[in-house]
């Protein structure tokens, strides 16, 4: 009988964090003509970055670092890859594809 | 595999071990290491496993080939497997200095087996020329072979031999957008003239050539259109390597020895995993077809730059 209100506080938690995950602003970046079309950008902990390919061949994402890490499977044309960026510091997005490419993300 | 070696032979194991240990010390590595994957523009040039690679890098590598020799006159058919290790590390940005080492076991039919280290080589490599959108690299350098460093009785000579080198990286994207399935299409090559230290019999001056060709589907995905193939597929480089020696000065018994070499490549993010066919093609009558196949691991994961200077 005591488990009821204990469920109810986990399933409010839950919400809680379920609700502040799509409360996460979301920045969209265009990939086209082999580059990042934004070359530098500033979010908050916890947001998301949105790689939409508008190239007519294929993309890749990867983040290296000591801190956080990232590597997508190859991007089709018109695809979109999430980026939720969970730790702060300094990031260079880049490309396997098209070695040139490099995005620097600062996460606050 | 060390286990099962001759008690006499391994003295001398230790013996290149602690001397790669030393050299790659050394050159500022703590391990064995040789090449990776280089980029220019928007190509990414893999390790080749047969021919020597245009550009320098931080990385350890490894060849294994197995060739079966047929009989030939007194000489019974002969099964050669040998082990190659390498070790690169970048000076400078452009300046790169390897050592590279092996070990062959000779099979011959009704015979014991002969085993023994093949020469140690270290090699000096600057890359002069990189114009990236014309996917073009040029380097030159210097490898010296250690007489003596190997055993005789696999044919490691005692004369050693000094060879100032070209090499070269092209690839095709700058090509028309009429020609755009020919734009994966490149090359990489090297031209060495290898002067032995005793002119004479002891060792003939060669002309020392290879060439690889190769068809990368990642760039073909990446760079001219999206086929949609299966990840695995789109990391696969396939290629053609053609490799000669031929003899300069008169030397009794030498003659052209070339290899034809195909197969693929499979590139990781830190690696590159190359096998391939290979067939000899002059100078050894009655050979079979051999397998060769080479793992390059790159090393920038350890190191933040070269040893000296920054990177980029």
């Amino acid at each position: 009988m005591n488990r009821s209100p204990r469920l109810l506080a986990v399933l409010a938690a839950y919400l809680a964090l379920a609700a502040l995950a799509l409360a996460a602003e979301i920045h969209e970046v265009v990939q086209q003509g082999r580059a990042f079309q934004t070359k530098q950008i500033e979010i908050e902990h916890g947001e998301i970055i949105q790689f939409v390919n508008r190239d007519p061949f294929a993309h890749q994402i990867y983040v290296d670092s000591k801190s956080f890490e990232f590597e997508s499977s190859l991007q089709p044309p018109d695809q979109i890859v999430s980026v939720r960026f969970t730790v702060a510091g300094h990031f260079q997005v880049m490309c396997h594809v098209h070695p040139t490419m490099r995005l620097d993300v600062t996460v606050k | 595999m060390y286990a099962s070696l001759d008690r006499a032979l391994r003295p001398r194991l230790r013996t290149f071990v602690r001397a790669v240990a030393v050299l790659s010390a050394c050159a500022g590595i703590a391990a064995p290491a040789a090449a990776g994957t280089y980029v220019v523009g928007n190509r990414a040039f893999p390790a080749t496993p047969l021919t020597e690679d245009p550009f320098v890098a931080d990385e350890v590598s490894s060849t294994v080939s197995h060739i079966r020799f047929g009989a030939s006159g007194a000489n019974p058919a002969t099964k050669e497997t040998e082990f190659d290790f390498g070790a690169a590390r970048r000076l400078t940005q452009n300046l790169g200095l390897s050592i590279e080492g092996g070990y062959t076991i000779q099979q011959p039919t009704g015979g014991s087996n002969v085993y023994g280290f093949t020469n140690l080589d270290a090699t000096l490599k600057y890359q002069f020329y990189l114009n990236d959108a014309h996917e073009l690299l040029l380097s030159g350098g210097v490898t010296r072979e250690f007489g003596g460093t190997g055993a005789l009785r696999v044919g490691a000579d005692s004369v050693g031999t000094t060879t100032p080198t070209i090499y070269f990286g092209k690839g095709f994207g700058d090509l028309p957008d009429s020609l755009a399935y020919l734009k994966p299409l490149a090359v990489t090559g090297t031209l060495g003239y290898q002067l032995a230290d005793e002119r004479g019999p002891a060792r003939p001056d060669q002309l020392a050539t290879g060439l690889s060709v190769q068809y990368s589907l990642r760039y073909l995905e990446g760079n001219v259109k999206y086929l949609g193939l299966p990840e695995f597929i789109n990391r696969l480089t396939p290629l053609v390597e053609i490799s000669y020696t031929t003899p300069m000065t008169a030397h009794p018994g030498s003659t052209t020895v070339g290899t034809v070499a195909a197969g693929v490549i499979y590139s990781g993010n830190r690696y590159d995993l190359g096998i391939e066919g290979m067939i000899p093609t002059s100078g050894q009558p009655h050979s079979n077809v051999g397998v060769l196949a080479s793992l390059h691991l790159r090393l920038d994961r350890f190191f933040s730059g070269p040893l000296f200077g920054a990177g980029e």
